[in-house]
């Protein structure tokens, strides 16, 4: 069996592999388009709740735990937390901003977390558009100088990077970065609106022009890849774990559309618990019940999951290559009201791919 | 590499993480970002070795957890073992 047959089987048998847990809103830097609900009230988990629910999780067999926020390492628990998560077997992923990496703290995130990745969100190629998106002057040289202390600690790291209107000129010289580094970079196409409804991050979306030409220097990159090697056992290996073991990304030819509360879900630093990070629909509150209750007895859960299968029946209607769409019924949802809208930025990738 | 004792202690090397995805186990090798996916019996070894048991102790596990005979159990322990340590997954404790 193939570890895409496992991923497949974990949405389709309702395993829960991944779980994202948003461990605080405060941040160190101030990104434009922030997805985060900064406004959003409630009791904050304590680090025994956590130590719980890591450990329910982990009966549960989840084996991802990714660690996110705002800024993860602003949680005052952030290493007391990152060891129990490896000392019960997880594969840890941290989702940073990477402002606050100097050497002391990357060197006790290898030494007592050991994370399989470190995901560092790049915003731009230059200080005067990474420290536009960021807000924070000074941003992008002190990522730079981060980055070059990561690689020297020999920590595992990738970069993100959101497509905007702002960025979108710098997409190869963002490639450059990433090879200097001689890490990934996963460029995501989609700006959202933030958790609370505002629509403000969307001034920023990729324009048609935005998207096509960084589809231009993405098929440029493969095909001058594909002339002078051949993936190796382990890159492929690689492109699995890297994209895939946070048990999202993998598609599938029938079945569920995606892990969305089959597989995975995100929960908020005040307990709420919901399908995906993107899928902001609460399923429970870690509050008022555990994880394996909420993951088991559940009717929110079994609607959302329902309305995963009918996303997937949707999306036929695209015709061939569907996937090129990158849809999220979890954004649909947000966007429309509805998990199976095909919204009109999903139409306009499927329909510039498969073009 | 000569075929392990069975008297001896494996434990798996630090950069390794395990789970289980209904029967199937998923080993990941951190270093390499180098994933397996392997069968029921031997996703509860790895569980077992990981707890520090020596192959003795973990045929002796198995047995109770499986219909599978002592002597097959010993050869298959023994030789997947040999892998494990073999492919850098394991090593003596």
């Amino acid at each position: 069996m193939q570890f895409s047959d496992i991923i497949k089987r974990s949405w389709n048998d309702n395993i829960l592999f991944s779980a994202l847990i948003e461990l605080t809103y405060r941040c160190n830097l101030d990104c434009f388009f922030c997805y985060n609900d900064t406004s959003l009230l409630g009791t904050s988990l304590t680090r025994e709740q956590y130590f719980k629910l890591f450990e329910e999780l982990r009966e549960l067999g989840a084996m991802n735990l990714i660690l996110s926020g705002g800024e993860p390492l602003a949680h005052p628990d952030f290493f007391e937390l990152g060891k129990k998560a490896r000392q019960l077997g997880f594969v840890v992923r941290i989702k940073s901003n990477g402002h606050a990496l100097r050497e002391r703290l990357a060197h006790r995130i290898k030494k007592e977390i050991d994370p399989f990745i470190i995901e560092i969100s790049l915003h731009g190629a230059c200080t005067e558009t990474h420290d536009r998106q960021t807000r924070v002057a000074g941003s992008f040289e002190m990522l730079i100088q981060n980055l070059q202390i990561l690689k020297e600690l020999d920590l595992r790291f990738r970069l993100n990077s959101t497509l905007t209107t702002w960025n979108a000129e710098e997409v190869e010289a963002m490639y450059v970065i990433a090879e200097r580094f001689g890490v990934n970079l996963q460029i995501d196409t989609t700006v959202t609106l933030r958790d609370n409804g505002d629509r403000t991050p969307l001034d920023v979306a990729p324009s048609a022009e935005n998207l096509q030409s960084l589809f231009r220097i993405q098929k440029r990159m493969i095909e001058k890849k594909s002339t002078v090697s051949t993936p190796s056992k382990k890159m492929q290996s690689d492109s699995n774990m890297m994209g895939g073991l946070d048990g999202t990304k993998k598609k599938t030819a029938s079945g569920r559309h995606c892990g969305a509360g089959s597989s995975t879900v995100a929960i908020d630093p005040f307990g709420n618990v919901y399908p995906c990070v993107q899928w902001r629909r609460t399923i429970g509150s870690l509050h008022d019940d555990c994880i394996a209750n909420i993951w088991s007895n559940n009717e929110s859960l079994a609607s959302i999951r329902q309305e995963n299968d009918a996303a997937s029946q949707a999306l036929d209607d695209l015709g061939k290559n569907k996937q090129a769409a990158a849809f999220c019924p979890g954004l649909a949802y947000s966007l429309t009201g509805k998990a199976t809208e095909i919204y009109p930025v999903a139409r306009l990738r499927h329909q510039l791919l498969v073009k | 590499m000569s075929k392990p004792d069975t008297a001896i202690i494996l434990k798996l090397r630090a950069d390794i993480r395990h789970s289980r995805v209904g029967d199937e186990g998923v080993i990941l090798r951190q270093d390499d970002a180098e994933v397996m996916v392997v069968n029921d019996v031997a996703a509860r070894i790895v569980e077992l070795i990981d707890s520090q048991r020596s192959l003795d102790d973990v045929i002796m596990m198995l047995e109770l957890e499986y219909e599978i005979d002592h002597a097959t159990l010993e050869k298959d322990v023994i030789q997947y073992a040999s892998e494990l340590l073999e492919s850098g997954i394991a090593e003596t404790a």
